[in-house]
């Protein structure tokens, strides 16, 4: 069994007796466009969004077809799919491109393509297991 | 004169200039609070408050991606997938 992990980083909120250190994980994602052309993406991690969410303009520069349009939470965009690189491991993932999203984030859909994934906070890694 | 980074080199270094602004997050919430930065060769390339706009200059100019992320300050809370800021 191997692994991908990445180191996160943590920010201290004032005021610090109430809220202090959080941790932001992020991954390193490379996507393929439709002639195989690689963009490579730091992406925020969340295991509340149910798929992988990116601007559309850059699923506009990816060249993915928008056959089903989706809104979430007042957002509008189109539900597509996407070959993305993660480590090793290269898959196809539903992806949600939204109209005046600036985030790139990495949704459970395509977490639940690893096996597991780990949240070490005393080292602050993140690693996804294949 | 610039070095030739292969695809698989380039993927590398990507990795790479990723942990670096993740080791140095919090030098860089000191000096850009708020704004995107872009990081090439561990080294920061670009500011500014449009991340998308700022990989497109980067790679402009160095004709190389940047990893691009949004430095937060230290007053700004994450509750969802909105930002709370801290008003005291």
């Amino acid at each position: 069994m191997s692994f991908k992990e990445w180191k996160f980083s943590s920010t201290v909120i004032e005021p610090v007796e109430l809220v202090g250190e959080v941790f932001d994980l992020k991954a390193v994602v490379i996507f393929f466009d439709e002639f195989g052309k690689k963009y490579r993406k730091r992406m925020h991690v969340d295991t509340k969004s149910d798929v992988t969410i990116i601007p559309l303009s850059f699923a506009r520069l990816l060249g993915l077809k928008f056959e089903v349009k989706a809104e979430v939470n007042g957002s509008e965009g189109y539900l597509s799919k996407v070959k993305v690189r993660i480590g090793e491991k290269e898959f196809v993932t539903a992806v949600f491109c939204e109209s005046i999203g600036k985030s790139h984030i990495l949704g459970v859909k395509t977490l639940q393509e690893f096996s597991r994934i780990e949240v070490d906070f005393k080292n602050r890694l993140l690693r996804l297991h294949y | 004169m610039g070095v030739l980074l292969t695809d698989v080199d380039e993927d590398v270094r990507f990795e790479r200039d990723s942990e670096w602004l993740s080791s140095r997050y919090r030098e860089l919430q000191v000096g850009y609070p708020n704004k995107y930065v872009a990081v090439l060769d561990e080294r920061v390339v670009g500011v500014g408050d449009d991340g998308e706009r700022l990989y497109v200059e980067v790679v402009g100019k160095y004709g190389r991606e940047p990893v691009i992320d949004f430095v937060k300050d230290t007053r700004t809370i994450q509750v969802g997938r909105l930002r709370a800021r801290v008003l005291v």
